[in-house]
């Protein structure tokens, strides 16, 4: 007789119940003997590994009937996941409050490392980026202005040709142009992101190319390369290729597209719709130059400090002139680029890396508030079962079986929040990306790292969750067990406090948190401005000779109060100039103004007195400058003048006359001190680029901005017509503090949600465990009255307390940050009241809802009960 | 409903078990299954849909004696309960009273 083989046999002993195995077994062996009759023996062989395999079904794990198999916990699992959600479905409220506490606490950390994860992922496809450097330039002569994020053109190819380590090196610049469509007799004008750059680009930051090539798409400087976006929103289903492209610039207006690209990815660091070529030579022995972006690939481990050394001795035995000696360079990596918010830059706009480490740190706050809240709750059902334990143990459940116990009640629980909290990401996802003004273009879902941290997260959630409770029911004796009411324990009553206090003080610094937010916001708003920034029109550059026709018709209108020209409008781009040769050592702005200006801002003169058209002209030149600039004349005093604004000064070119002082006026972000200023004055009569401001009364402003496009229309009909009010413009500098108070604004309401239902928690349990209590007390003649109060007292006590940890930690963090702004607001006392008082009033509902309906109930019941 | 409902597989197990008249075990059920249905199946299922059947109150079994055929192993033995006899009759009247009803010409054409 043929022995069936032995390992299959084997597994099958192992896993078989045991009551079932002899039967099985005899089966087995029985067809394996008739198997090697009909088929042979190897056949015989294959299907009894077949069988056994396929034996693998409920009957084979009926461990019921013994114990003792080492498998049998699987019974023992089944039910407690039976027990579970037994218990799940009978306190249903309590499981309400526990799922929707934990989904609105995972969904809302979800929501915020999904946007830092957006951060992190940055770029996360360029080759090398850790290779890839930019080269800043600081001129020797104005050392306090720091480091730029553009050198000298010229010198990207030098290093290029005389260091071998540079593998790669672009020079690249990105402008805003607009894009000529004619239609018929008009025309519109689009505004797209440009970029300059030559075929050395791609070499550094590649791009999928559609149709062309990176070779020969830009070896013209007629070429044009169009992004697929770009490209479709010119020509449709058109073919792109060949195609004429117009601009209005000055130097350069027709294009021919050579080739489509994709568009960069939202990831991509670097943004851009289309492409041109550099069409300037650049000579590194000019005395002149070009400011534009350098960024090289150098070789990997090539170092770095080393580099700068030579590149900076390099570079300057070939240049000239006294400007090109001066500048000193060096390197920032990519990764730093990014993040240095001390440089701005049109190219790779840096973010704040502050603003993703709050936003971790209140993910992680609001899910540890969440966990605090389900550790609370579920410890308080857990000891009101206090007979199923008591059961249990007598059975002889130990230790280890109520830790599984719980773990699986609470993994169960925190398993059903992941989809809750992923369906309100996915409902609340377009409102926060509103909120953030940003699209978050990680497909999280199917990503299946992210997917697994998120189990894994929630998996560790499950068990601190489950942890504390376990571990609390099983140090309770078998007689507290029978007697049943645990729940009037003292046992980890502490814990429990500690835990309330803990959430609360996360709450108050967060809500103290929000208000400076806002209050900061609130005071960049409303900004002490010598205008009034709702009533300011900036209408966009144009290029023209027919400003001042414009500003006299403009002046014509009766909604019209006042119109200026200038060359950089309010909250715009200011003209920054170099005084090296009058060593103020400080970096000085400058503007082009008219006469209207003053007027139209409501400056204040200190001395002196406007500009009057009718004397000044461009080529008697005299300027305007703010107290600042006067100060800084003052004390650095050049000319060791005794009366130092009586002096002429080369601001620019010529000498020029101070004709008057203004008080500062803010022209700029609150982050930023006021600047030393110069006003030149423009006539603005020959051909110009520049801004118009337009103040109108704010009666009509539609029927105003119609008649003023209509002006802007008959005289430069060849530029587009766009405006923006100059609160808009305002706020646009502020966009970071906005987020982050929305955000923040948010994610306090959610704390402060999640934080009272912990305490909701708390108060209901303490309130069941004294229902007898307050019956005795009733029957001996308390009022309602006293009784709620009696609990409140004891809420109270928990607020005052974490009040005293949160608000200093509240006050220390926000004054740190506030140290931020060059004006800021400060932290009242009296918010610091109102915040304790507004918790000590949220505390106080919580508890009265609560307590006020045992409290009125009849006594007899709560004492009949047992 | 539970333990009322047979399915097709298990009313053809329970019919094969009833046939073989206090014989049935695994094997031979399936040797009689795979004769009545021409069909190849698992030693396996019909295992699972024994006890199944024995859980849902229409079999009851008893261990059998151990031969050497066996590796020395018993066998259990199933017989259907007067609960399962009385299902299998059920099923039995329903698909008469069914088949009494089918109209003539349906079968004529095939």
């Amino acid at each position: 007789m043929q022995q069936p083989p032995k390992l299959p046999l084997k597994i099958l002993r192992f896993f078989c119940a045991e009551h079932r195995l002899e039967e099985i077994e005899g089966d087995l062996f029985e067809e394996f003997q008739d198997q090697v009759q009909s088929y042979g023996y190897r056949k015989a062989r294959r299907l009894y590994y077949w069988t056994v395999i396929r034996s693998f079904r409920s009957y084979l794990f009926d461990y019921q009937s013994n114990p003792t198999h080492p498998l049998s916990f699987i019974t023992m699992i089944r039910h407690y996941f039976k027990t579970a959600f037994r218990g799940m479905y009978k306190h249903k409220s309590f499981t309400a409050i526990n799922l929707f506490g934990l989904s609105i606490g995972l969904a809302s950390s979800l929501m915020l490392f999904l946007v830092v994860i957006e951060q992190l992922r940055k770029d996360y496809d360029l080759p090398d980026k850790d290779q890839i450097f930019r080269v800043e330039s600081n001129s020797g002569l104005r050392p306090s202005e720091g480091y730029k994020d553009r050198t000298p053109a010229a010198v990207g190819p030098f290093l290029k040709q005389s260091f071998p380590q540079v593998e790669e090196c672009t020079v690249l610049n990105k402008i805003k142009w607009d894009v000529t469509i004619i239609n018929g007799d008009e025309s519109d004008y689009v505004t797209e992101d440009f970029l300059i750059a030559d075929s050395t680009f791609f070499n550094i930051f590649p791009q999928t190319f559609i149709i062309g090539s990176a070779k020969t798409a830009l070896n013209d400087p007629k070429n044009i390369v169009l992004t697929e976006s770009a490209a479709f929103k010119y020509f449709g289903s058109d073919s792109p290729i060949g195609q004429e492209i117009r601009t209005i610039n000055n130097r350069r207006t027709r294009f021919i597209v050579s080739a489509i690209i994709k568009d960069p990815p939202p990831h991509a660091s670097i943004q851009f719709n289309i492409m041109i070529a550099q069409d300037i030579q650049f000579d590194i022995t000019s005395p002149g130059y070009d400011m534009t972006h350098v960024y090289l690939k150098l070789a990997k481990n090539a170092s770095i400090a080393e580099f700068e050394k030579r590149a900076n001795r390099e570079i300057s035995t070939v240049v000239t002139g006294n400007l090109m000696k001066s500048i000193q360079y060096r390197l920032r990596s990519f990764e730093e680029v990014k993040y240095d918010l001390e440089i701005p830059s049109d190219l790779i706009e840096p973010t704040d890396k502050r603003l993703y480490i709050i936003f971790t740190t209140i993910a992680l706050a609001i899910l540890l508030l969440a966990i605090i809240n389900y550790i609370n709750l579920s410890t308080i059902r857990a000891l009101k079962r206090g007979h199923e334990a008591g059961i249990r143990k007598i059975i002889g459940a130990g230790k280890g079986s109520f830790m599984i116990q719980f773990l699986t009640e609470s993994w169960l629980i925190s398993f059903a929040a992941l989809p809750i909290a992923i369906l309100m990401v996915e409902s609340f996802m377009p409102y926060f990306e509103r909120a953030l003004n940003t699209s978050l273009s990680f497909n999280y879902l199917t990503n299946p790292t992210f997917i697994l941290i998120v189990f894994g997260i929630v998996f560790i959630v499950g068990l601190i969750a489950g942890l504390y409770p376990a571990l609390l029911v099983s140090r309770f004796k078998f007689t507290e067990f029978i007697k049943g009411n645990l729940t009037s324990s003292n046992k980890g009553q502490t814990i429990r406090r500690v835990l309330v206090i803990f959430q609360f003080a996360i709450s108050i610094v967060l809500v103290v948190g929000a208000v400076v937010i806002q209050r900061q916001l609130k005071m960049f708003q409303n900004q002490k401005l010598t205008y009034n920034p709702e009533q300011v029109i900036v209408l966009d550059k144009g290029f023209s000779s027919n400003f001042d026709l414009i500003r006299t018709d403009l002046e014509n209108l009766p909604s019209v109060l006042t119109s200026s020209i200038t060359s950089s409008p309010p909250a715009g781009d200011s003209y920054r100039f170099n005084t090296d040769n009058m060593k103020l050592g400080e970096l000085v702005y400058g503007h082009d103004i008219d006469h209207h200006y003053v007027e139209l801002l409501n400056l204040e003169f200190v001395r002196g007195e406007n500009f009057d058209p009718e004397k000044t002209s461009n080529f008697s030149p005299s300027v305007l400058i703010n107290e600042t600039m006067a100060k800084l004349l003052e004390t650095v005093n050049p000319k060791q003048s005794p009366n130092p604004l009586e002096e002429k000064y080369a601001f620019l070119y010529e000498q020029a006359k101070i004709q008057g002082v203004v008080k500062d006026f803010h022209l700029q972000s609150l982050h930023e001190k006021i600047k030393p200023m110069v006003l030149f004055y423009e006539s603005f009569n020959g051909r110009n680029g520049a801004y118009t401001l337009i103040k109108i009364n704010t009666t009509n402003i539609e029927g105003t901005l119609e008649s003023i496009e209509k002006i802007w229309d008959t005289h430069i009909p060849d530029n587009p017509f766009r405006y923006q009010f100059l609160d808009t413009l305002f706020d646009h500098l502020y966009t970071t503090e906005m987020r982050l108070g929305k955000i923040f604004q948010l994610f306090t309401a959610i704390a402060l949600i999640v934080s009272c239902l912990g305490l909701f928690g708390l108060v209901s349990f303490i309130v069941q465990s004294k229902v007898r209590e307050i019956a005795i007390r009733k029957v001996f003649g308390a009022k309602v009255v006293q009784i709620v109060s009696l609990f409140l007292k004891e809420i109270c006590w928990l607020i005052v307390i974490a009040s005293l940890i949160g608000l200093p930690i509240a006050y220390w963090t926000m004054n740190l940050w506030l140290e931020d702004f060059a004006y800021h607001t400060n932290i009242p006392t009296s918010l610091i009241i109102t915040t304790f008082l507004a918790m000590i009033l949220v505390a106080c509902i919580t508890v009265f809802t609560n307590t006020f309906k045992t409290a009125k109930q009849n006594p007899v019941d709560a004492l009949r009960s047992e | 409903m539970k333990g009322t409902f047979l399915g097709e597989f298990e009313e053809v197990v329970l019919l094969s078990t009833c046939v073989l008249n206090e014989n049935a075990y695994a094997n031979l059920v399936k040797d009689e299954v795979e004769k009545h249905t021409e069909r190849n199946i698992n030693l396996s299922a019909i295992h699972s849909s024994l006890y199944r059947l024995e859980k849902k109150g229409f079999l009851s079994s008893e261990l059998g004696e151990a031969s050497k055929k066996r590796g020395g192993k018993r066998k259990r033995l199933f017989k259907p309960t007067p609960y399962g006899l009385q299902a299998v009759q059920q099923i039995k009247e329903i698909r008469e009273a069914l088949w009494n009803n089918m109209p003539q010409t349906l079968f004529q054409n095939s």
